[in-house]
């Protein structure tokens, strides 16, 4: 079967600076394909589709599409000309309806003479969201009663009609629940079977796996594989699309290998009885050496007893205590040893306009500081140790981190309590759009400092890592605790949903 | 395992940086060397009569008093929070200087007034820094509501003395015009050095930088961001009060309007410096020496050019407007807060 | 070779001594540059100061340039002194009394001299009398109604209002109020008020209809330079006429707005944009009295600074700085506006001013050597209202 091809790219580069995004690319989309695209995170994935959906230029190079030369002016154009792109960040305007979000932009369609006919608006928004199946939300409602979940689904509603030839979606499922995820891959297929072309872009390697008719394999902005539908059955898929990804063996370890589940006796960190918002009466004995884990959909509360643990969070009554004092604040939190990676990375984990290096050792600045004054070489030392240790993608630690990938950014943000060397540390979803190399490594990491003694709450919404490192696992459902399971090889995902769901 | 996974440290390539590229990155750093240089040259070239030697001294007198409080603004200003107040501050506290030196009498005179005033600078410095934080405004709000305290007590200060101008008895500066410029240079200097020390290598500076560059992150990181609120408040009312006895040295004198409009000079002398007004990690204690000179010498380049007296403010708002418009991005939201 | 060098010498000695000899051959005055500090930057007063001056430039030899100098910051003010400096002036007339020990100190320094108009100088002259009018920096100023011992304008005010009185015996004004701005801005305006109720007092021991005077009250009679409030007219109920000691503009735009504008006579002192629409008889004839200063009074700092820049002086110069008084145009009547309308205070037209160039020139030292301060001093006592009609 030979299929209609739509886009092709042609030796396409893109310089950040001195870093080169893309080297050189050729690339073709076909009608009737659902394309994953897969790379480690910097790997160039987003780099070519956002120009391709004119989110941004190339530095050199050129796009066909259907045939023409394709040089998209902003998102907008490339939309109206048929190349929709559903992007990893929230994209919806605050404050408006659902149905403003949808039509936003073409409110010229339901206007007589200047005045928008509202109710015409939310009517159509109405069928358009009943037409994708997303009837639980109401087009006259305010976007801001959506959750992020339902935006994203607003999001695909808005940006994916009938002249969508093209449509891009850039790691979108990790926002999306398990209802919102099948939507969009009924979605997806629907689009295939009309002869549309996919580009779908993911971390979640089953996911493509499930869901892609061929794939294209990306690293450090060179294409290194495409593997069709057959390709992708053979039964060691798996293991070269990682080699692919990563250009070496991933070897067998990646999770934890031990089963040993024991901890050191003394006591890290005590949640005792919590009541505060929707959780009542939480309590929880943290040791050294443990690895607690939490797990649960996402607005089950695990991330609430993270922020509480932190200090994060008034109390209404309880108390977290550790070494036998009271934490009220994050402050406190931090000095006496505890550290947090917020889920939240851009906006509460790191300062994206500033030095990798300053990011590093801000939480460190007190014991670097000797009668107030901190030396620029204590500082350097202990960042490029870090950026070494962690083998942070950049420069030097002078650039940005803004300019860094998702997953060095997770490395910053993870680095920042191992330079501070912070006894208790709270991770809040680490792995959050981390590829598996990243990922890989930062389970060792978690794993070498249970055995350095330090003492880990594990929050998740992925229940393989959970499974894989945890010595104790709290399942949460409606903020309460359903189950509680303890490290075991035996332990499968199927036996933990039903408590979740 | 550790062996495998060190196998493939990926190293980026550097390549090199083409001078576009460095222009765009240091953008900020180059326009304000740049203007400085410029309106410097202007000056030496339109001042090569024998008033060289005059307008340069004039120049120093008004820029080293808007160098001193930039040099404690520069803290404030990191953080992204700006202080409308300053200018009806510097009014009071000379004119309080003057009241409580004639007071007193003498050079203890002096020195009891300069201390009255520090102190009062450094209770007005936590008003900013914590009842913003207290009463969960911000801080611009405070510094509005000091702004029109200053102004009512200012005014009051003056109807109580009767008079429109009051002077204080002690000389505080010397007699010749180049004694006091060295002298004025010699404050700047010293103060510049310690506030580039706080600035680069204590907890204030990275503390209030990393306020400004994301003030939840910053709290997230151990950074008590009410204390160092305050703090570098404190530091800017400290240089105020100094700020306010370098300008009595000038004068020797102070009336109903003295300090005003010093607030929004600071802000230009620090924008003019190369400050980006919503703070963070490009904020650069160098703006609170390049600003004040740049904005000084260019009043001065432009009268001397012959520009009419009263064309340069507008003149001065078209270059300030066109030195906006080149350094700051609408993605940074360049609005203080 | 020696030789030739030394006639090259001798060749560049002599052109150089011909040159000074060619500059010094120049029998005009001295090309000079004087900043002048006024105190606003707009409205008549400034407008025909500007046009008078610019009318002398050529004859005098000299050039103007112009600043705004403040009523409160005496920082501000030496900044601006500082700049008119660096724009190489001369000599700088300065129109407030705001730093002046400090500005002094800076024009000694630079070798500028300075000179005062429209300002009394008073503050310097009570409290720093050694610093201001001995410096030999400062020459000397002129202001009108008086300065110090001259004080008269209160009795203009009365006497303005009899002769609006005799002008109108069927409707005549018996109860005014007073405003003026505040003592420490203007410390004579109270004198002033004093002034007039002294007249009043007296006439009213003889008079048929006695005129009534509402007392003196600092809450609402004192005006901080910004229009009065509207409760002046409720609480000054009866009044026929404000006796308005400061400018008339922030009296009239609320007799406007409290529609008094047509009963309540206005007596002012100081000229606003479009006063003599509503002067006299005029308009809603709310204006019937105001004191405008001759922007030709300005000729005396300028003859005093130009003298020094010459390097020449009157023989009867005196030692230490004066302060001068110089006449006001009195405006009471239909004929005196339609006067004061063809001065150059209002058409800005210097062939309407009441001294020419060469009067000018003729006052000065290097251009009449007979000229003398006494002279000078003579022509201040010339700009009356009368002296208009000449």
């Amino acid at each position: 079967m030979s299929k209609e091809q739509i886009i092709e790219i042609r030796h396409m580069c893109k310089n950040f600076g001195p870093t080169r995004a893309l080297r050189d690319v050729d690339v073709s989309f076909y009608r009737g394909e659902i394309r994953g695209l897969v790379g480690e995170n910097g790997s160039g994935k987003s780099t070519i589709t956002s120009i391709l959906a004119g989110m941004q230029k190339a530095t050199s190079g050129e796009m066909f599409y259907k045939g023409q030369p394709w040089a998209p002016k902003t998102m907008v154009d490339a939309q109206r000309h048929g190349i929709s792109m559903v992007l990893q960040e929230a994209n919806t305007i605050p404050n408006c309806t659902v149905a403003e979000n949808i039509f936003a932009g073409r409110f010229d369609e339901f206007s007589k003479l200047g005045i928008v006919n509202m109710k015409k608006v939310n009517e159509a928004a109405q069928q358009l969201l009943d037409s994708f199946g997303i009837s639980h939300i109401k087009a006259a409602d305010s976007i801001n009663d959506y959750g992020f979940e339902d935006r994203k689904l607003v999001e695909i509603v808005r940006c994916v009609n009938d002249d969508t030839e093209v449509f891009v979606v850039d790691e979108t499922t990790t926002a999306l629940s398990l209802e919102g995820r099948q939507l969009l891959y009924k979605l997806i297929h629907k689009l295939k079977d009309n002869d549309k072309s996919v580009i779908f872009i993911s971390h979640d390697m089953d996911e493509i796996l499930e869901q892609c008719t061929d794939l294209t394999v990306l690293r450090d902005g060179e294409i290194k594989g495409n593997l069709t539908r057959e390709e992708m059955d053979a039964p060691d898929a798996v293991k070269r699309i990682r080699y692919l990804m990563v250009g070496r063996e991933i070897g067998e370890a990646y999770y934890r290998e031990d089963y040993d589940s024991s901890h050191r006796p003394e006591v890290a960190l005590e949640l005792k009885n919590l009541t505060f918002g929707p959780i009542k009466d939480f309590s929880l004995t943290l040791h050294k050496g443990e690895i607690v884990g939490f797990g649960g959909l996402s607005g089950c509360g695990m991330h609430e007893i993270g922020r509480a643990a932190f200090g994060l969070e008034k109390l209404a009554s309880g108390s977290v205590v550790r070494e036998g004092k009271e934490i009220k604040t994050c402050l406190e939190a931090i000095n006496s040893g505890i550290g947090y990676i917020s889920k939240n990375r851009d906006t509460e984990a790191l300062i994206l306009a500033g030095p990798i290096a300053d990011n590093i050792v801000l939480p460190s600045i007190p014991a670097l500081s000797h009668a107030s004054f901190i030396s620029p070489k204590a500082e350097k030392k202990l960042s490029d140790g870090e950026i070494e240790g962690f083998r942070i993608k950049c420069n030097n630690g002078r650039q940005w981190v803004n300019t860094l990938s998702g997953g060095n950014k997770q490395k910053v943000s993870f680095s920042k309590w191992t330079a501070k060397d912070s006894d208790v540390i709270i991770m809040d979803c680490p792995t959050r759009g981390v590829d598996i190399g990243v990922k890989q490594f930062m389970y060792k990491v978690i794993a070498d400092m249970k055995k350095e003694g330090k003492a880990i709450i594990l929050i998740s919404e992925e229940l393989a890592e959970l499974i894989g490192m945890v010595d104790k696992l709290i399942i949460m459902k409606d903020f309460e605790v359903t189950k509680e399971f303890t490290r075991s090889p035996d332990l499968k995902e199927t036996d933990i949903i039903e408590y979740m769901i | 395992m550790p062996e495998k996974l060190k196998t493939n440290t990926p190293v980026e390539e550097t390549e090199k940086v083409t001078p576009l590229q460095f222009l765009k990155k240091h953008v900020y750093d180059i326009t304000s060397y740049m203007g400085l240089v410029l309106v410097a040259v202007l000056f030496v070239i339109f001042n090569s009569g024998p008033r060289f030697m005059f307008n340069l001294s004039s120049v120093i007198q008004t820029a080293s008093v808007y160098a001193v409080i930039a040099l404690g603004a520069v803290f404030v200003y990191s953080m992204g929070f700006m202080d409308v107040s300053i200018g009806q501050q510097v009014g009071v506290y000379v004119i309080l200087m003057i009241l409580i030196g004639n007071k007193v009498g003498g050079v203890p005179g002096v020195i009891v007034g300069f201390l009255a005033v520090l102190a009062l600078a450094l209770i007005c410095g936590a008003i900013n820094g914590a009842v913003a934080v207290w009463l969960g405004l911000p801080s611009i709000v405070t510094s509005l509501f000091l702004m029109f305290f200053f102004t009512g007590a200012q005014v009051l200060l003056m109807e109580g003395t009767g008079k429109n101008s009051i002077e204080l008895e002690q000389a505080v500066r010397p007699e010749g015009r180049n004694e006091y410029s060295l002298m004025l240079i010699a404050i700047v200097i010293v103060l510049a050095l310690i506030a580039a020390y706080f600035f680069k290598y204590t907890k204030l500076g990275k503390y209030t930088r990393a306020i400004g560059a994301n003030e939840t992150t910053a709290a997230q990181s151990g950074v008590n961001t009410i204390k160092w609120r305050v703090i570098a408040y404190m530091a800017l009312g400290v240089c105020v009060a100094l700020g306010s006895f370098v300008l009595l040295t000038r004068t020797g004198t102070a009336g109903k309007g003295s300090g005003s409009g010093y607030a929004m000079d600071v802000m230009i002398c620090l924008i003019l410096g190369g400050m980006p007004l919503s703070g963070g990690m490009k904020s650069k204690i160098s703006a609170a020496l390049v600003g004040p000179f740049t904005y000084v010498l260019l009043s001065n380049d432009l009268t001397t050019m012959g520009v009419d007296l009263n064309w340069i403010n507008f003149v001065k708002a078209l270059i300030f407007i066109a030195i906006v418009l080149l350094t700051c991005r609408k993605k940074d939201g360049v609005l203080p807060r | 070779m020696k030789n030739v060098k030394r006639i090259f010498a001798i060749v560049l000695a002599l052109s150089l001594v011909l040159a000074l000899a060619a500059c010094g051959g120049n029998n005009g005055p001295k090309k000079a540059k004087i900043g002048v500090g006024l105190y606003s930057d707009a409205g008549p007063a400034p407008d025909s100061t500007k046009a008078y001056l610019a009318s002398l430039t050529e004859k005098l030899n000299v050039e103007f340039v112009y600043t705004t100098l403040t009523q409160t910051d005496e920082a501000a003010n030496i900044s601006k002194v500082q700049e008119l400096i660096a724009a190489n002036c001369d000599g700088i007339i300065i129109t407030m009394d705001m730093g002046m020990e400090a500005i002094l100190k800076e024009c000694q320094e630079a070798g500028v001299y300075c000179a005062g108009y429209l300002c009394d100088f008073d503050t310097s002259y009570n409290n720093n009398y050694d610093n201001v009018f001995k410096n030999p920096y400062f020459l000397g100023t002129v202001a009108d109604g008086g300065c110090g011992n001259e004080l008269k304008r209160g009795y203009d005010f009365w006497d303005s209002l009899m002769e609006y009185n005799e002008a109108h015996p069927d409707d005549p004004v018996t109860h005014v109020s007073f405003t003026t701005f505040p003592a420490w801005a203007f410390p004579y305006q109270q004198e002033y008020v004093n002034q007039f109720i002294e007249k009043c007092d007296e006439y009213n021991k003889t008079a048929a209809t006695p005129i009534v005077y509402d007392p003196f009250d600092e809450s609402t009679d004192v005006l901080m330079f910004s229009p009065v409030d509207s409760t002046y007219f409720s609480k000054h109920a009866d009044i026929d006429a404000v006796m308005c000691i400061c400018a008339g503009e922030f009296v009239y735009g609320t007799m406007v707005s409290a529609g008094v504008d047509k009963t309540i006579k206005l007596f002012a002192a100081g000229y606003t944009e479009g006063d003599n629409a509503n002067f006299g008889s005029r308009g809603n004839g709310t204006y019937q009295l105001e004191l405008v200063c001759a922007p030709e009074s300005i000729t005396y700092p300028l003859v005093l600074l130009l003298n020094k820049i010459n390097g020449v002086e009157f023989k009867d110069m005196p030692a230490e700085a004066e302060r001068r008084s110089c006449t006001s145009f009195i405006i009471n009547s239909d004929a005196d506006m339609e006067l004061f309308e063809k001065s150059i205070y209002l058409t800005n037209d210097p062939a309407n001013a009441l001294l020419t160039p060469d009067d000018v020139y003729n006052l000065t030292a290097f251009g009449n050597e007979n000229a003398t301060y006494a002279g000078l001093v003579e022509i201040l006592n010339h700009m009356n209202i009368e002296d208009l009609a000449k």
